[in-house]
């Protein structure tokens, strides 16, 4: 059992390294999501973004095709890890539990 | 499970791609399901498998061409770890991999550096076991 238990901090130890790389990559990246809003049929983008607690929106103009995707491969980007985040958020909680579990820790 | 060895078929597509998996070895515990598959019908009994996938660069390196090995895991949704001492590792929330050297004799550098493939790698003692052989008839 101990060789479990052994096997179980090593994986949690590893999905903490993880969740801290996965934070250090958002960090790197602008903050806020790219929005889309149709005004007399021309598309305008506004970068809506949260700063002490309030939503606020950037008005970044009719951006052109180039622009537009850099900001959108971002938001794509930060999606991506969010949901891998979150992922390795979960497997924490699991082997937290396990590893705190009165009968795998009176086993060992 | 099946997450993971998708994942991992996904990696040595990728290896394969820049033609790394003529340079590589699988060890560990995630070598046997495909042992399973090549020695079709011999049962080989399960083990502890953990996220861990571990690859050995044999010594010397016949790769001559330069290429970086973290970024081509990156495109499959790899992260690039730095541990303290310098060792590269590549994670992801399904699996973790390790790129090793087998540090035989003289005491290798540990980490040893693969500038050509940017990669530091864990040198790690191996032992040489005698293996049956397996008659496929």
């Amino acid at each position: 059992m101990n060789f479990l238990i052994g096997i179980l901090e090593e994986e949690l130890a590893n999905s903490k390294r993880l969740a801290d790389n996965y934070e250090k990559e958002l960090n790197k990246l602008p903050k806020g999501n790219v929005s889309k809003k149709h005004i007399n049929g021309h598309a305008y983008y506004y970068l809506q973004y949260k700063e002490n607690n309030e939503v606020n929106s950037r008005y970044l103009g009719k951006l052109d095709k180039k622009h537009l995707k850099k900001y959108m491969d971002i938001c794509k980007q930060k999606k991506e890890i969010n949901a891998n985040l979150n992922k390795v958020k979960k497997q924490i909680k699991v082997l937290n539990r396990l590893l705190n579990d009165k009968k795998i820790q009176s086993a060992a | 499970m099946i997450r993971k060895y998708n994942l991992l078929l996904k990696v040595l597509k990728k290896l394969d791609e820049h033609n790394l998996l003529d340079h590589l070895v699988l060890i560990g515990s995630w070598c046997l399901p495909f042992y399973s598959n090549y020695y079709e019908g011999i049962e080989i009994s399960s083990t502890l498998r953990t996220r861990g996938v571990d690859f050995v660069f044999p010594l010397p390196s016949k790769i001559k061409e330069k290429l970086d090995v973290p970024k081509m895991m990156e495109e499959i949704g790899f992260i690039v770890d730095f541990s303290n001492s310098g060792i590269i590792r590549l994670m992801h929330p399904e699996l973790f991999i390790d790129f090793i050297v087998p540090d035989r004799g003289k005491d290798l550098p540990s980490p040893y550096k693969m500038p050509n493939l940017s990669l530091n790698s864990p040198a790690i003692k191996a032992s040489r076991y005698p293996c049956k052989q397996y008659n496929r008839n």
